[in-house]
């Protein structure tokens, strides 16, 4: 049996937050900034509680009743995509909660939709030109 | 990953390389023989000191703060002391040529996090975060950007306000009905059409670009800093008040025009008030301006990357104060159609129904 590859939030250069169902991710250390709603809201909240990709995917189809192979690709791609990004790390160290905890606003849609990460580039130039303070990014 | 100092080539420094003393021995220097010209002002409740050795840079520097409250005699909560390079001489030992083509800001800082510094090519700025004071050269008036213009020292001044419980947010702010109204997004959303068009018509106003906020849930206070608006060339002309005005930028790259205001509008330029809401603008493709309710997590779009990034140091402390904001206040969409004058009483209704 493989291990369980465990998913959580790139701590170091990201802030985040679940508002009304939609998720909304800054990197700190790019300027680049996202948005998630739907079915990827709620693959970010297990990515919050540091849930496996596994138990995430059984998530997605238990609550939205797809496949399990479909979920799971689906989770695959948007992880790596995360990765990419820097805003998730992946690690085989970690522990799925009993119950997850579901956001306010992530309700059970009547229609799937594969999750997606829409990302925002538009900060970048001013990033470029005027550049923040490095190395003193704080930790709260 | 956050960079490492090794990565961070010059932008961290040794303290002893920080030229904070410097700048202050020069400053002192300068002001024997140049008396300097000095502002005592509340912002955003603290009292700040500003003195400039060279009356053509204080007449620049200080006019847009110059409509915040006077300081009574207390002891000041933090200095600024400018010194004008043509005007005293005075010049650092190193310095770049002076940029044409662009901005070229480099932010830098001490290792131990004492000192924090803004460079062009025209001008240093360090903030002494253990003394509360800052100190600024700067070549010539005449090489000023816009935003140095508009907003001086708004860089370091934003760090110091910011440890003070005081988040600088990329927004305008006025009031309307009593109420404080911010309009937030990201640059070309409408927040200075809106801001504008509300000033001329009477309102209360705090800023077009550039406000602060303290407090906690539920309650959020804005605080308006800087009395100006800065609005494109080509956008201008819809309001032929701020035209009559405005005066150009000094380099071919900036490509707006910066008024001074005064409250000539009829309007106060008020320096604070409680937020109430949050208006997203948005320019819609049809005649009537209206206004619908948005929701939190598009406030918090259209409010915390513009305004966190914007910061000298983007940090999730910031995010975190700007979410709780978001989470307190009603949001709506401002629809902008071409009735650019309807813009006021559109606002208006909204506020007196909040």
């Amino acid at each position: 049996m493989s291990e369980q590859r465990f998913v959580s939030p790139n701590g170091d250069q990201l802030a985040a937050k679940i508002m009304d169902g939609e998720a909304v991710l800054i990197n700190l250390a790019t300027g680049m900034y996202y948005s998630m709603a739907d079915s990827a809201t709620l693959i970010w909240s297990m990515i919050e509680q540091g849930c496996s990709v596994d138990y995430i995917a059984g998530c997605l189809s238990d609550r939205y009743d797809v496949p399990d192979a479909q979920a799971k690709r689906d989770v695959e791609r948007i992880v790596r995509e995360l990765e990419e990004e820097e805003l998730a790390v992946v690690s085989e160290v970690g522990s799925n909660p009993e119950r997850p905890s579901i956001p306010e606003g992530v309700a059970a849609p009547l229609e799937y939709f594969a999750p997606k990460l829409e990302k925002f580039s538009d900060m970048a130039e001013m990033f470029a030109l005027d550049p923040p303070l490095p190395g003193i990014v704080d930790r709260n | 990953m956050a960079q490492s100092a090794t990565e961070i080539g010059d932008q961290i420094l040794d303290p002893s390389a920080v030229p904070f003393a410097e700048l202050s021995h020069a400053f002192v220097e300068a002001s024997t023989h140049l008396k300097p010209e000095q502002l005592d002002v509340v912002v955003a409740g603290f009292h700040v000191r500003l003195r400039v050795a060279g009356p053509t840079l204080a007449a620049t520097l200080l006019a847009p703060l110059a409509h915040l409250p006077v300081a009574d005699g207390r002891r000041p909560d933090l200095v600024v002391d400018v010194i004008h390079g043509e005007e005293t001489g005075y010049a650092p030992a190193q310095t770049a040529a002076p940029t044409e083509s662009r901005y070229g800001i480099l932010l830098k800082a001490s290792d131990d996090g004492r000192f924090v510094g803004e460079e062009r090519g025209h001008t240093r700025s360090w903030l002494d975060r253990e003394q509360s004071r800052i100190v600024s050269w700067y070549a010539s008036e005449s090489l000023l950007n816009l935003d140095e213009r508009a907003r001086p020292f708004h860089k370091l001044l934003s760090t110091w306000l910011e440890e003070r419980g005081v988040q600088f947010v990329h927004a305008g702010l006025i009031t309307a009905e009593n109420r404080g109204l911010l309009f937030v997004g990201n640059g070309g959303a409408g927040k200075s059409t809106s801001s504008i068009a509300c000033m001329l018509a009477g309102m209360g106003f705090l800023g077009d670009d550039f406000v602060g906020f303290s407090g906690t849930a539920p309650r959020f206070r804005g605080h308006g800093i800087y009395g100006t608006c800065l609005l494109a060339n080509h956008h201008i002309h819809r309001f032929p008040a701020l035209e009559r005005i405005s005066k150009a930028a000094n380099h071919a790259f900036e490509d707006k025009r910066i008024s001074y205001l005064r409250g000539d509008y009829g309007n106060d330029l008020a320096t604070e008030v409680d937020l109430s809401a949050l208006l997203l603008p948005r320019v819609v493709d049809r005649g009537m301006t209206s206004t619908r309710p948005a929701s939190k997590g598009e406030a918090l779009m259209a409010i915390a990357p513009t305004s966190v990034m914007f910061l000298p140091r983007p940090s999730r402390a910031a995010f975190a104060r700007v979410s709780a904001l978001v989470e307190s206040l009603p949001a709506f969409w401002l629809e902008l159609g071409r009735d650019v004058d309807a813009i006021p009483d559109v606002v208006s209704a909204l506020a007196r129904n909040l």
